[in-house]
């Protein structure tokens, strides 16, 4: 054995070391080749690796690698001869041959020495190469292996732990389980421990999944059943989770059980987002199905009914009666339209909508199922799907009740509005919101002047401060406030006005405005102030009517005798003569007062018929001139010829009088009086600005005077009975009061204008008549003496009647005497034959003049019948008297009168 | 610095007397990974100024290249601590190589770091270059051999040349181990026996 010197073997472990790192063969031989080159003889060194000869000397080598046979030389040729100079050293392993080593040599003998040193450096070469090539193959194939084994468990893993997704199987025979790790994960238990007994997984189940689970794992085993469940399971540490198990059985050929398997997925997430996705579908439906509004989706089909609805949700059916079935099978636009015209627009405006129009609380009218009419309010938005489908989304809304609310308060407000009533509403600050158009109307501000303001602005000074505040007391209480104001127009002109206020208060009861409701009674106080004028005057009237009554007897009596008396005694004693003129001419005036007592009262029975006015001044001319003074200018102005009316023509004549009386007094130092007549024309306006009449054509007389005129206090009082400016013992202050009542009797109006210092006119306005009615001229008295007719007197008032009895015995008159109505009645049974005329009172005890009346005609006689009566008008017209045909005449009686009336009523009939 | 110092060097257990230099030869990066960053670490640790020519193409890669050694030495080269340049800059800043400009940048790094106060200087390439055309590549193995005599004088606490196994062919190799004698394989530090001593190298050469 040859050993080697320590240097080589140092270079031997160092070749060793480096060589391991160098990492190409070639790179080798160029080491070894650089190494071992100053080993003494050696020249160079080739390596030939596997057919492949790394050299890095300049000879030229023969080298077939055909022939290099490394894997398998084992006396393979080498196609480098071996007495070529070189030696050949395989570089092999227990395994293969990898190649040789090719030693250039200069010298055999030193080879000789190195061989052993050359040999083992191939050894160590050829261990390099195998270990490298193993080492290769063996990272190749841990590294393939590694890849797809981590690929596939990566992707397996990656995969069950995605899905929440393991696998099991158990064998038949052994009854063992084997567990994916996922599977593990699912049921919570560590994968460290043997898999669970595939018999007892069911223990792991909830309580109420437990026997239903072990079922189907028992009949997996026995009758071979595949299951799919899902269940409830708990894991050790109690949590709760949701699991799909799915197992089939395996079998053999002969139908044996081999293995189940199966696998299992944690569905929790699943199930809770299920649960949470049907909790939200369903709570959407709930919406869609519980909102106030109906709720509708469609999109059009190409059949009928053309638009089919997909959604039509509760509120839709309770509004059009339809289902969503009968809307898709009837057609909506059948269904809801029932008029051509209607469906066709309903069509066009859905189709507008679907291309982008949409509605927007547009108001259709559509029919119900019922037949009903209703309207709705319809807004539509369009949807677009994923197919691009285009769906209308409508909500309807039924506005039918609202509308006509809205209708009953447009009327309600309109009838505030359109009130006769003013109405004022202020808010809690006193601050006007509202006044309707009445308002505006009376006082003349509109809404706009005066809203915002305190309506104290509309209080006159009349109106105490402390009655506003009364009434903001009252209503701020929560009470209702009754009153009376005044308060100015705008105009400046006060009105009163009756005024109910009070809170308003909305559903909460709290108070949100103040209503004022006032009425302009200023007419209606001065009618009230006329009325109990009226009535003043109808009291006074019914005292004078009572006693002008009496006093017409009393008067008739001393008329009667005096008249008497005249006719029966020497008519030479001229003083005596005198003393009866007195005595009738004092009665007369008597009787003129009872007859103005009358008048004014207007209990005067007037005697009315068609008249010329023209006629009736123009008749007095001369009667005004003499007794009107002489610095009086007296002037008539007629503006017609004619002017008819219906009057009394002598109570006419007493006015005139009366008026030109007057007119002289206030003239004490002269002046101009004029009397005018013509014709007018009550209109409106006139009513407006005068406060009376009534619209018509009137006859007017007007009766001025230049005298001291009157004040306004003295011609408001003017027309009062009694009431007079003249000294006491000047005047009974009835003459106007009279004039007053007369002409009212004639349906007419009498007013003053009087301006102090200036004068006084007094206008009489009587309504006009047509002029085709001819007047009645008057007839005077006719001739008076009796021819020994037989006249029935009934009088119950004893002087009176032996007055006028006494009278008509010396007219050539017989008279049967009746002391009251049930004696008249009597005597005139008894000599109905023989009586030619009835003389009767009207009012009279036991039975009255009508009652005779009755009587006399019943028994068939046609007897003729004067009615007496020193009663007012009013009481005889009560008797019904007043439309006989039979004449009449009012007491105090003129003999003259009663005389020719008698001869007149004997004469004509 | 101090005279007797021995370096750490991280990789290895023992410490080494200053002027030791070594070659790396490393078949994979991870090789050179484990001993060089322990190498820079144990250096820097021990307040030693280390130099570092790194192969890479531009200084911008130096980042990518500490980070792949797995050092975090942003600081250390802030400070100057760590001088880490490109293999091509440090070797040939002009395009050539000069081996005696080289020795003379050796000196230069010394003293400096002696004047900084560092206890001492270890340095490290990488000259891949060397397996290019590049001027002056020819007397490359002569300037290893004279490091040797260099580290006598300028004892630089440790040198190792850095060479890829599987970018030199098998020649060069050899030739490492001729001028260097002390080797790194597999990490460990081996008395080199192929090691020719400078002046007798030199002379072959």
């Amino acid at each position: 054995m040859i050993l080697l010197p320590l240097d080589i073997i140092n270079k031997f472990l160092v070749i060793t070391q480096t060589l391991e790192v160098i990492p190409t063969v070639k790179a080798m031989a160029e080491f070894l080749n650089a190494a071992l080159h100053e080993l003494i003889g050696v020249k160079s060194i080739y390596i030939c690796h596997e057919g492949q000869l790394y050299t890095s000397g300049n000879e030229d080598i023969p080298h077939d690698a055909s022939l290099c046979k490394t894997s398998s030389y084992n006396g393979g040729r080498c196609s480098i001869p071996e007495n070529y100079g070189f030696k050949v050293i395989n570089l092999r392993t227990l395994k293969r041959n990898y190649g040789y080593m090719i030693i250039n040599v200069l010298n055999t003998l030193e080879y000789a020495n190195y061989e052993p040193f050359l040999r083992n450096t191939s050894n160590v070469l050829a261990r390099i190469l195998e270990n490298r090539q193993i080492t290769e193959e063996l990272n190749n194939a841990v590294e393939t292996l590694h890849y797809a084994n981590l690929s596939l468990e990566v992707d397996v893993i990656a995969a069950q732990k995605k899905a929440h997704f393991g696998t099991f199987t158990y064998e038949s025979a052994s009854r063992q389980s084997n567990w994916s790790l996922e599977m593990y994960k699912i049921w919570g238990i560590d994968p460290i421990l043997e898999p669970p007994v595939y018999t007892e997984l069911a223990n792991y189940a909830h309580p109420d999944d437990y026997q239903c689970f072990n079922d189907d794992i028992r009949a997996s085993l026995e009758q071979y059943t595949s299951y799919d469940l899902d269940i409830r399971i708990f894991h050790p540490d109690k949590t709760e989770k949701i699991i799909n198990i799915i197992a089939e059985p395996i079998l053999d050929n002969a139908g044996k059980l081999v293995k189940i398997r199966g696998s299992s997925q944690d569905i929790t997430e699943r199930k809770k987002m299920e649960q949470e996705l049907k909790h939200k579908n369903d709570f959407n439906l709930l919406i869609m199905e519980n909102i106030a509004e109906g709720l509708s989706v469609s999109h059009t089909v190409e059949k009928h009914p053309y638009v089919l609805f997909t959604v039509w949700n509760n509120r839709m059916t309770e509004i059009t009666g339809y289902i969503l079935e009968e809307i898709n099978t009837i057609g909506w636009h059948n269904a809801l339209y029932t008029d051509i015209q209607q469906q066709r627009r309903a069509i066009k405006r859905m189709e507008e909508s679907r291309a982008g129009d949409n509605l927007v609380d547009e108001i259709w009218e559509i029919i119900s199922k019922a037949g009903q009419k209703k309207l709705v309010s319809i807004s539509t938005s369009t949807i677009t799907d994923t197919n691009g489908l285009i769906h209308v989304l409508a909500v309807m809304d039924d506005i039918t009740d609202r509308k006509k609310t809205e209708n009953e308060l447009i009327r309600a407000s309109h009838v505030i509005e359109q009130s006769p009533i003013m109405v004022l509403i202020t808010n809690t600050m006193e601050e006007i919101e509202y006044v309707n158009r009445k308002f505006t109307d009376v006082t003349g501000y509109t809404l706009n002047e005066i809203k915002g303001k305190n309506p104290v602005i509309l209080k006159s000074d009349k109106t105490p401060d402390d009655v506003c505040e009364e009434l903001w007391i009252i209503i701020t209480s929560g009470r209702q406030w009754r009153g009376e104001l005044n308060i100015m127009r705008k105009d400046g002109i006060e009105i009163l006005v009756s005024v109910k206020a009070l809170p308003l208060h909305d559903t909460d009861g709290d108070v949100t405005h103040y209503l004022r409701l006032c009425e302009d009674i200023t007419d209606l106080r001065h009618l009230e102030a006329e009325l109990r004028q009226s009535q003043k005057m109808e009291a006074v009237g019914q005292l004078a009517g009572g006693i002008a009554h009496d006093f017409n007897n009393i008067l008739s009596t001393i008329k009667n005798y005096a008249y008497l008396l005249k006719t029966s005694f020497n008519k030479e004693d001229a003083q005596l003569v005198s003393f009866i003129d007195s005595i009738s001419s004092s009665s007369d005036k008597a009787a003129y007062l009872t007859q103005s007592l009358l008048g004014f009262s207007r209990k005067l029975m007037l005697n009315l018929r068609p008249v010329n006015l023209i006629t009736i001044v123009a008749g007095m001319r001369t009667l005004f001139e003499s007794f009107v003074r002489e610095d009086i200018n007296v002037r008539l102005l007629m503006s017609a010829s004619e002017i008819m009316v219906y009057a009394d023509n002598v109570q006419l004549e007493m006015i005139l009088i009366n008026l030109v009386n007057n007119a002289m007094d206030s003239m004490s130092e002269g002046g101009v009086l004029t009397i005018k007549a013509d014709i007018t024309t009550i209109d409106n306006n006139f009513i407006e600005s005068h406060d009376y009449g009534t619209v018509g054509d009137y006859a007017r007389i007007c009766v001025s005077d230049t005298g001291e005129g009157m004040d306004t206090a003295t011609t408001e009082r003017i027309f009062e009975p009694f009431f007079t400016t003249k000294e006491v013992g000047k005047g009974t202050g009835l003459g106007l009061a009279t004039a007053y009542g007369i002409v009212k009797q004639h349906n007419g109006y009498i007013n003053v204008h009087s301006e102090a210092g200036i004068g006084s006119t007094f206008t009489i306005l009587l309504p006009l008549i047509k002029s085709s009615e001819a007047p009645v001229e008057i007839i005077k008295p006719a001739a008076m003496k009796g021819q020994g007719e037989t006249i029935l007197l009934a009088e119950d008032n004893d002087e009176m009647r032996n007055s006028v009895s006494q009278l008509l015995r010396n007219n050539g008159y017989k008279v049967i005497e009746a002391v009251d109505g049930a004696d008249a009645m009597l005597k005139f049974d008894e000599h109905s034959t023989d009586i030619a005329i009835v003389l009767l009172d009207v009012i009279m005890p036991r039975a009255n003049g009508k009652v005779v009346y009755d009587h006399i005609r019943d028994a068939g006689s046609v007897v003729k019948i004067i009615f007496l009566s020193g009663y007012s008008f009013e009481i005889v017209k009560t008797q019904d008297i007043s439309n006989r045909l039979e004449p009449y005449i009012q007491k105090p009686v003129n003999p003259d009168v009663l005389l020719g009336k008698i001869r007149e009523v004997l004469d004509q009939w | 610095m101090e005279q007797n110092y021995k370096a750490d060097y991280g990789f290895v257990p023992d410490k080494y007397p200053s002027g030791t230099h070594m070659c790396h030869i490393y078949g994979s990066s991870e090789e050179r990974r484990q001993v060089m960053s322990k190498f820079v670490e144990s250096g820097l640790l021990a307040r030693e100024k280390v130099i570092y020519l790194a192969e890479v193409a531009t200084e911008a890669e130096i980042g990518g290249y500490l980070e792949d050694l797995g050092l975090d030495v942003s600081e250390h080269i802030k400070s100057g601590q760590l001088f880490i340049d490109t293999a091509m800059k440090g070797y040939c800043p002009d395009g050539r190589f000069d081996a005696e400009r080289m020795i003379e940048a050796w000196r230069s790094f010394y003293k400096k770091a002696d004047e900084d106060g560092y206890t001492a200087l270890r340095g490290t390439g990488e000259p891949l270059w060397i397996g290019e055309k590049v001027p002056g590549v020819e007397s490359w193995f002569k300037y290893e051999s004279f490091l040797n005599n260099l580290l006598v004088d300028y004892p630089l606490s440790g040198v190792i040349c850095q060479y890829n196994a599987s970018k030199y062919d098998g020649a060069t190799l050899y030739e490492v181990l001729k001028v260097h004698p002390l080797m790194i394989v597999k990490g460990q530090i081996l008395y080199n026996p192929l090691y020719v001593p400078t002046d007798e190298y030199l002379a072959k050469h």
